[in-house]
């Protein structure tokens, strides 16, 4: 196990090098220069060479890559003198527009997301897992309809959208619900909740439609597998049989969870842009609004970085609940 | 050789045949061509109503009350079917079926590229094996995970600006689509590699091309059909997704996204609902309506697609 | 081999059994089946594939999907698990009648240990605790042969081999001592001498435990040498039964001299069943009259009555308990080729 977990180690950085690598590549000999985004309209030569210095874009992407690669670990320093600027480890990259560190523009914004992220998937998680099984146990009932064509409905329905309505609906004709804004945890819990209800929902609706259609048509596979008809041989009432068949479901539903978690702190942006809250979805959109190449690169480079880790986690804990995996 | 086109058509006219007996897949394809119908005809029906989608009409919006329509329902009338979108004036109905337009040209436009890609990758991937699959099978599958999202908006950014909009956003969209039908072509081009016929034709010595297009082609047909009417839907919902974040088309140019995306500011004015509901029902009948048919397809021709996502 | 102990009552006792499955066109896979198995004893059911061997299995535990309708009787410890509420027929599966399937990979669950899969079964039948029941499970698994269970107790389908996991199976099946253990085709999935074992292992259990054992299977090759008494099933109905010895020395069925004969020698190694010419009757398409005139090469001495007229199980030559459902054969014997 221990071998296997360097081996899949070793494997995910190799893969988030390369990653970055292309990254840098694309956008840092391309035609954006953000050096001259930031030097303004009026440009003079030498205060251009300036910030490029500063930036460390005078130097091949290559390079710069490089550079990059060595403050994810290490940490680097913008410039030199009174007007240098510390990046820490893990180094994202900086924005010289708000002279922060994307690392810690990131740290900043990741409450929010985590918090939409997190409670968005546990609601799905718990909607589906709910209904998809009871789906499967009635099939072709007045659940199993509404489970089926709930989850058509919503599966292709954009997330936007189904915000969209519902702070029409719940905050405006209802008024029943905030419909904007995020209060920290650590103000005041009812409140974050309070004012987080709607964003969950939504993605827990839409999520959780689909976890519902795959849990429902999994519990079928497995009700008609072989190994539950040779526990019922044994002895084992429907009843029992079916529990083994939820326990077996839960087998592929947690990787698409462990996935889908990382996808989604990796940014909610439609999410945060219809609930206007400012996480890391906002942070890109804001950072391309603002031709502001170090968030743009940074984030999507973290929402990578997050998968990357996603898929090893998302691996080891396969390891323990599929023994099938195990070995390796 | 023709034998096996013979062979690979009965089971197709079979599998439309199953497809277009299915309700699901009845159902589905009405709806599609019911709006893509409405967007073709875009010109024709804003004519019929006597509207124009860019004209701008003040005189119908109450400037001080937030730039609200005048009138009941966001100002429905005769003369203008879906009302009026508010602050601008704008008649919806025609912003709708041009937002139709746009919104399906470049989905298609997206899905054509990315499966004429996915399919070839996917075909050669599956046909060559050995070092080629191993390396484009690890590509693919780390892809397939991939945050495309936040690489799809990074990318607006390098972009030059010279090249229209719609263009990168066909592009781009079509760059990160190709991946789940490389994919699927892959697994069954692999099963048909296993099958006789495709390896006498690579033991006669028949050029790679003849036997894609003769041997391997017709027999992934039916997966293709599937392919095109699942990824048909996913583009549209990602490229109204782009463009009702801003990084799409201009916020300008008549777009179902673009129109939901500016729905955002309407919405804080409790104005009348008319111009989120209007465009966001097309939007949603296309998607509902290319999955049921999709997935009406994909059991005709039993394709099994990746788990029940 | 045993003499018939007809005076024992039948650990298994299936009469008219029927299994129709429903749907836009109703398949009748079993057609009035009479069988008695007894302790002690091993009854091979033989027929070609779709004869319907499984359903008549399936049926006799009470395991048919809802699809099927179920007539006639099944029954088991004094119970008749065709009427019986599923409430009484839940606590005689596992303890009175069990069941080992063909492909021991799907009939194991891939999550759970060895030993836990034996255990619970234990424990569906016993007060015992997780400790006894392990303890149970390691004495089992010693028994159908594991060696080293103490460790392998604790071992994952997936790390056992095909033999060994059907070994696991025949211990989860016969962990609490069933009169009646059915094997529906338990040695197609395995290597030839791999399959020797676990025959034998089935048959030792047979004897050991007093259970009454229902070996179902392709190979009369097998037939000959584990069975005691034989059922050859074609199109849902028995068409000849007797003990092994009545049936092969004095074969008075030609579906059965037809198996017979695509054996090619019973004593090699490979004893698949060789196609017999002709297209296999089934329950959705049969034929009138005897269901194997179309393929009989005796119809046409006997005529008409082969097409019209459907022919009993009788008496023939042998034991009291040999008869076949022929008209030619009631006549005369069949000649020697
Ligand atoms: N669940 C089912 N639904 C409908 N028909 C079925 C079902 N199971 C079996 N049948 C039909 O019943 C008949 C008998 O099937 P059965 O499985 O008993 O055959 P078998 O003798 O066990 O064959 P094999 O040697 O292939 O295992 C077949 O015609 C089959 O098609
Ligand atoms: S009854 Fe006739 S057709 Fe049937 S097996 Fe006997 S001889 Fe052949
Ligand atoms: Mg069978």
């Amino acid at each position: 196990m221990a071998w296997y977990l360097a081996r899949r180690l070793a494997a995910s950085v190799v893969v988030l090098l390369a990653i970055s690598f292309c990254v840098y590549l694309l956008f840092y000999s391309g035609p954006s220069d953000p050096a001259r985004v930031l030097c303004g309209k009026p440009c003079q030569p030498e205060r251009l060479s300036q910030i490029k210095q500063f930036m460390g874009t005078d130097k091949s992407a290559v390079v710069q890559w490089v550079d990059f690669v060595k403050g994810l670990f290490v940490g680097r320093t913008y410039g030199t003198g009174a007007e240098a600027a510390r990046c820490a480890a893990p180094c994202f990259g900086f924005s010289f527009d708000q002279r922060q560190s994307v690392t810690s523009l990131i740290w900043s914004r990741l409450p929010i997301t985590a918090s939409i992220a997190i409670g968005g998937a546990v609601v799905s998680l718990i909607v589906g897992m709910t209904l998809g099984p009871l789906a499967a146990r009635f099939r072709g009932g007045v659940l199993d309809g509404l489970v089926r064509g709930g989850s058509l409905l919503l599966v292709a329905m954009p997330a936007y959208l189904l915000g969209l309505l519902a702070i029409l609906v719940f905050g405006f004709q209802l008024n029943m619900v905030p419909v904007s804004g995020y209060v920290p945890l650590s103000e005041s819990p009812v409140d974050w909740a309070w004012h987080l209800i709607l964003p969950w929902c939504v993605l827990g609706l839409i999520n959780g439609a689909a976890y519902a259609r795959y849990a429902r048509n999994q519990m079928l596979d497995e009700l008609g597998s072989d190994y539950l008809l040779a526990e019922r041989a044994t002895g084992a009432s429907a009843r029992r049989v079916r529990r083994t068949a939820r326990r077996s479901v839960w087998v592929p539903v947690t990787t698409l969870f462990g996935i889908d978690l990382a996808l989604m702190l990796g940014g909610t942006i439609f999410t945060e842009k219809v609930f206007s809250m400012h996480g890391i979805g906002d942070l890109l959109l804001g950072g391309v609004s603002s031709h502001d190449l170090g968030i743009v690169v940074g984030t999507a480079l973290f929402g990578a970085a997050l998968i990357i880790v996603g898929n090893l986690i998302v691996d080891i804990v396969q390891g323990f609940i599929d023994p099938r995996v195990r070995r390796g | 050789m023709t034998a096996a086109v013979a062979r690979a058509r009965s089971p197709l006219s079979l599998a439309l045949r199953r497809t277009a007996r299915s309700f699901g897949g009845r159902l589905g394809a009405a709806i599609l061509l019911l709006v893509l119908l409405a967007g073709l005809c875009a010109p024709l029906l804003a004519a019929l109503e006597g509207q124009d989608p860019h004209a701008f009409n003040g005189d119908l919006v109450d400037g001080n009350n937030g730039g609200n329509p005048f009138g009941s329902f966001g100002g429905v009338s005769g003369t203008h079917w879906f009302g009026v979108e508010p602050g601008t004036g704008r008649d919806l109905f025609a912003l709708v079926v041009y937002g139709i337009r746009t919104t399906v040209i470049i989905a298609i436009a997206a899905t054509v590229i990315s499966v004429i890609i996915g399919a070839t990758i996917g075909m050669a991937m599956g046909y060559l094996g050995g070092w080629f699959e191993a390396v484009l099978g690890r590509f693919v599958d780390f892809m397939f995970g991939f945050p495309t999202l936040l690489f799809l908006i990074a990318l607006q950014l390098i972009v030059p600006s010279s090249i229209p909009k719609p263009v990168v956003l066909t592009v781009v969209l079509a760059a990160f689509g190709w991946v789940s039908t490389a994919r699927l072509i892959h697994t069954q081009t692999r099963q048909l590699a296993a099958r006789e016929f495709i390896d006498a034709a690579r033991a006669s010595g028949t050029p790679l091309r003849r036997v894609f297009v003769s041997e391997l082609l017709p027999n992934l047909v039916g997966t293709l059909a599937v392919v095109v009417a699942l990824s048909f839907p996913a583009t549209v919902a990602v490229s109204a997704g782009l463009s009702f974040l801003g990084v799409g088309l201009d916020p300008s140019s008549p777009d179902l996204g673009v129109l939901i995306g500016q729905s955002i500011t309407w919405t804080y004015t409790g104005a009348d609902a008319g111009y989120l509901i209007f465009p966001s029902i097309a939007l949603l009948l296309i998607i509902l309506g290319a999955t049921l048919l999709g997935d009406a397809l994909r059991d005709a021709f039993d394709v099994r697609t990746e788990s029940g996502r | 081999m045993a003499e018939p102990r007809t005076s024992v009552e039948p650990a298994l006792r299936l009469r008219d059994l029927t299994v129709t499955f429903g749907g836009a066109h109703p398949v009748r896979a079993v057609d009035g089946v009479d069988l008695d198995v007894h302790p002690g004893r091993v009854l091979a059911i033989v027929g070609e594939s779709g004869s319907g061997k499984s359903a008549t299995a399936l049926a006799s535990i009470g395991l048919l999907p809802g699809s099927a309708e179920v007539t006639g009787s099944a029954t088991v410890a004094g119970v008749d698990l065709v009427t019986a509420a599923e409430s009484q027929r839940v606590p005689l599966r596992g303890s009175s009648i069990a069941m080992v399937f063909q492909d021991a990979l799907a009939a194991l669950n891939p999550y759970r240990t060895i030993g836990r899969q034996i255990s619970d079964a234990y424990r569906l039948h016993h007060r015992v605790d997780k400790t006894a029941a392990r303890k149970r499970a390691v004495e089992v698994l010693d028994r159908v042969g594991i060696r080293d269970p103490e460790r392998r107790v604790d071992d994952y389908p997936h790390e056992f081999s095909g033999g060994m996991r059907q070994r696991a199976m025949i211990a989860t099946a016969i962990v609490n001592n069933p009169t009646v253990l059915i094997a529906d085709e338990p040695t197609t999935a395995l290597d030839v001498t791999v399959q020797q074992q676990v025959l034998d292992l089935l048959t030792g259990l047979t004897d050991d435990l007093g259970m009454a054992l229902v070996l179902i299977t392709h190979d009369l090759g097998v037939v000959a040498e584990t069975a005691d008494d034989i059922a050859v099933m074609y199109a849902g109905r028995i068409v000849e039964t007797g003990t092994v010895l009545d049936v092969f020395d004095h074969t008075a069925h030609p579906y059965t001299r037809a198996l017979l004969q695509a054996t090619p020698n019973l004593d090699a190694p490979s004893r698949r069943l060789a196609a017999i010419p002709g297209v296999p009757a089934s329950g959705a398409n049969r034929p009138t009259g005897c269901a194997f005139h179309p393929r009989c090469p005796f119809a046409e001495q006997v005529g008409e009555a082969c097409q019209t007229v459907d022919p009993h199980l009788t008496p023939r030559p042998g034991s009291a308990l040999h008869r076949a459902a022929c008209h030619f054969t009631a006549e005369q014997e069949l000649p020697h080729v």
